[in-house]
């Protein structure tokens, strides 16, 4: 392989795995100025991390798979992460690539559902139930969403319009699947506290957050990388487009957040439904068109 | 349109065997009748439309050798107060109970049990409402042979001790709070859901008594309205005003016109920063924390307005019978009048854009649904009343202090739900500033306070102010230097009954936010509650069978 491919490979996975905990200070900065606060300093994340990890270990008495499952998130994040960052920086776009990730990111919301559904923690139960209930339809959108994409890409000689549509939907489910507003039922109402997390301290709460971090980094980043690696020829626009992509959309995505409230189990359920439908429906238009 | 003499007259007329006598006060007339025919007393004053305010318990033995029952009922639209007076036997207090014909008692029979030892006829037997269950059998605090030290002496909680004593060093991993479903205060919400759906629930509550009734009957008369003041973390100038009220009330005091406005003034500006820290939590619960971030920065100017016209943020001091402390200068008027506006100002945009929030207006809407026949069964008060179509609200209804010059508009919506309540306090933080307003531009001149005050023992008086929450009502029967018995009822205590009612079909994520769309105030904590998972009966556990339980 190209020595100059496989640097890039190199330098984009480093990227993308130490940015997740700072774009969410960047994030927590942003939030703090809509709300007319000051917020945090943007390397705070990175603090609480930190320490979080010269905490003691102490797993929780009811969820002894809790340490297994965190570490098993961050090792599968990570991966995630990799694999969009040599995907993009070798332009690989295939079947086979769109597999890895799909299989990548559902052991990743299989693993969370683990531990959320191995706690005797009643809180914890009803946010995971409202997890599943979501995840269920997101991970349905996410994989329309994907197939379009790789037919949107065959085609996007004749028209970039189905691409696009197909990258806005990765985006929504990207959106949705990140837990934030108004989304994030799992740890919903003031009942639920930190929900799935509840149990969890020290550096398994590290784990828990980075992998969720490093996941929502990964969702995010995932229309950038059909985007850039389809349409950007140029090594270096590719990777620095992927990248700034990425950061651009967390923030879009930060924003979008912080200006809603919270939906409800249903009306999320029913209304994510309609959103990926009606894509669905002007995607197969765009397509008859072109 | 019933005026008190028709009442009266039509009491004569259906129940002449059962008056005993009939008395006039400053602002009620009291309605003496033999204790057995409550229940029919009771009917007679529903049918005419009356509505419970408040039920008060008394040990009256020193005074007239009996214990005593007082129903304060309102008819709202024509400001008029019926006290129904039934003496009860010194040695064996017994009456029967209006529970079946009257729902909003409730609370108020199983008080007077706990605290007086006066017993129901006709209720199935309850656990203790308000004392703690390690309490002594047979010593009711409220009656007039047990003292403050007696009481200091007799009982002290001590669970941490106790805990020490059956050696159990575990003692804190019973998870007692602090999570909670709504506000954050000491409360417990046991809610039984069907998938996402409540189907019902029940509310425990009434751990902390702090017994500030019993306190107050040892201070002087201006010393209580210090105390009465700390009854609520919010809006505890409610109280101090309506506890003075009371004993003007009782005494025909007559309070300068100034001190009223002075009173009247500080009341809204209570009322603003209560409703907007209502707001704030509601978007809290809602999950739209840049609303409740700014709704906290426009509540600061409040603050400062409250700061700036007082000298205290919150719990001004402000208060004493016939008047009030200081005097308030023209120069900080002014500057209050500026900062009202800017806050029209700024509230305005806020309740534009928070209120259009799509998800914050589909989970207002619809839910935590309270009709108005349940309102009127339940008594309840305030926004929860109003937002349910019932056009009360003290200041109308009874004007006292400042509103008897300068009457309030009302907001009143008949939807209902948790929407039509948010709308209700929304409309009232606009009326508040205009009010606040006014009461600035025409605050008459002259004295703050009454001159001279005559303490005369035995004389009953009521007190209500219509509170943030709804309406706060004080009795007061007077003694020779200190209250012979203070009751205090705050709206909480008349809305919290109705809660489950509001409850019953919601979604799960919408409990907290209908539970706090009464604006509770709670003065309790949590007991652990066991829950057998299979028939899912639960009960209350003591601190010693928990202890038992761990090893």
């Amino acid at each position: 392989m190209d020595p100059i491919l496989v640097l890039a490979s190199i330098l984009l996975t480093l990227a993308l795995v130490a940015m997740p905990p700072l774009i969410d200070g960047v994030e927590r900065k942003v939030r703090a100025s809509i709300q007319s606060r000051i917020g945090p300093p943007i390397i705070q994340t990175w603090l609480d991390l930190m320490k979080l990890l010269a905490k003691e270990i102490k797993l929780p008495e009811s969820s002894e798979l809790a340490a297994l499952t965190a570490l098993l998130s961050v090792v599968i994040s990570v991966a995630l992460l990799c694999c969009l960052a040599v995907f993009t920086a070798v332009r690989m776009v295939s079947v086979g690539a769109a597999l890895a990730i799909v299989m990548l990111i559902a052991s990743l919301h299989g693993l969370s559902l683990l531990t959320a559904c191995t706690t005797a923690n009643p809180f914890a139960a009803v946010g995971s139930f409202r997890r599943v209930a979501l995840t269920i339809v997101n991970e349905a959108g996410l994989l329309l969403s994907i197939a379009l994409a790789l037919y949107s890409i065959q085609i996007s000689s004749r028209s970039l319009v189905p691409l696009a549509i197909s990258a806005a939907m990765l985006a929504i489910s990207g959106f949705a699947n990140s837990g934030r507003l108004p989304y994030d039922l799992h740890e919903a109402e003031p009942e639920l506290a930190s929900g799935t997390v509840i149990e969890l301290s020290g550096p398994l709460l590290a784990a828990e957050i980075y992998s969720h971090l490093a996941e929502r980094m990964a969702l995010t980043a995932l229309p950038m990388y059909v985007l850039f690696a389809a349409l950007a020829k140029n090594l270096v626009v590719r990777c620095l487009g992927f990248l700034a992509g990425s950061i651009g959309l967390w923030l879009v995505f930060a924003v979008t957040s912080t200006v809603l409230g919270r939906s409800r189990v249903d009306l999320a359920i029913r209304s994510l439904g309609a959103v990926y439908a009606s894509m669905a429906i002007a995607w197969t238009g765009a397509v008859l068109l072109c | 349109m019933l005026r008190r003499d028709q009442v009266i007259d039509v009491l004569k007329r259906e129940m002449s065997d059962s008056v005993l006598e009939i008395s006039e006060l400053r602002s009620a007339t009291i309605v003496s009748v033999d204790p057995r025919s409550l229940p029919r007393v009771s009917i007679a004053l529903v049918a005419l439309g009356a509505r419970l305010r408040m039920m008060v318990a008394s040990d009256e033995r020193p005074w007239r050798a009996c214990f005593s029952l007082y129903y304060i009922y309102a008819f709202d639209r024509e400001g008029t107060n019926i006290i129904i007076h039934a003496p009860l036997d010194p040695d064996r207090p017994t009456a029967p109970s209006i529970v079946d014909l009257v729902r909003a008692v409730d609370w108020y029979e199983l008080e007077a049990r706990d605290l007086l030892g006066i017993e129901f006829e006709g209720r199935p037997p309850a656990p203790r409402f308000i004392l703690p269950d390690d309490w002594p059998e047979g010593v009711y605090p409220l009656r007039k042979d047990v003292s403050v030290e007696q009481l200091r002496a007799l009982y002290k909680p001590s669970p941490l001790e106790e805990a020490r004593l059956l050696g159990a060093e575990e003692i804190v991993r019973i998870p007692i709070g602090p999570y909670h479903p709504a506000l954050h205060e000491p409360e417990y919400f046991e809610l039984y859901v069907r998938g996402e759906k409540v189907v019902g629930a029940r509310y425990v509550g009434f751990m902390v008594h702090r017994g500030i009734e019993k306190l107050g009957e040892s201070m002087k008369y201006d010393q209580v309205p210090f105390i009465a003041e700390r009854i609520c973390g919010i809006c505890g100038f409610v109280h101090s005003t309506s506890y003075c009220q009371a004993v003007e009330d009782a005494l025909g005091i007559e309070v300068p016109e100034r001190a009223e406005f002075i009173r009247s003034l500080i009341l809204e500006i209570e009322r603003v920063h209560s409703h907007l820290l209502w707001f704030g939590v509601a978007l809290h619960l809602l999950g739209y924390d840049t609303g409740f971030m700014h709704v906290w920065r426009i509540r600061e100017r409040v603050m400062w307005l409250a700061e700036l016209l007082t000298g205290s943020r919150k719990t001004y001091g402000l208060n004493v019978v016939g008047g009030v402390r200081r005097d308030i200068d023209r120069d900080r008027l002014d500057k209050a009048r500026q900062v009202v506006k800017e806050l029209r100002k700024e509230f305005a945009e806020l309740v534009k854009i928070t209120i259009d929030v799509p998800q914050v207006r589909a989970r207002l809407r619809g839910t935590g649904y309270l009709s108005p026949g349940e309102a009127q069964v339940f008594a309840v008060v305030g926004p929860t009343a109003r937002g349910s179509g019932i056009d009360i609200d003290v200041r109308k209804d009874f004007p006292y202090a400042g509103y008897k010059r300068i009457r309030p508009r009302v907001a009143v919506y008949s939807e209902g739900d948790n929407l039509a309540r948010t709308l209700v306090r929304v409309d009232e933080v606009f009326e508040s500033l205009d009010l606040i307003e006014r009461f600035i531009d025409e605050m008459p001149g002259g004295a703050i306070r009454a001159e001279k005050i005559e303490y005369e023992p035995y004389r009953i008086g009521i007190g209500s102010v219509e509170a943030p929450r709804g309406e706060v009502i004080h009795m007061v029967i007077t003694g020779s230097r200190t209250p012979y018995r203070w009751r205090v009822r705050a709206p909480t205590y008349q809305n919290l009954i109705a809660v489950p009612t509001m409850l019953r079909g919601v979604d799960l994520a919408d409990a907290p936010l209908t539970i706090a769309s009464i604006d509770p105030c709670f003065s309790c904590t949590d007991r652990a509650i066991v829950i057998n998972v299979a028939t899912g009966a639960s009960r209350s556990v003591s601190l010693r069978e928990i202890v038992r339980r761990r090893r």
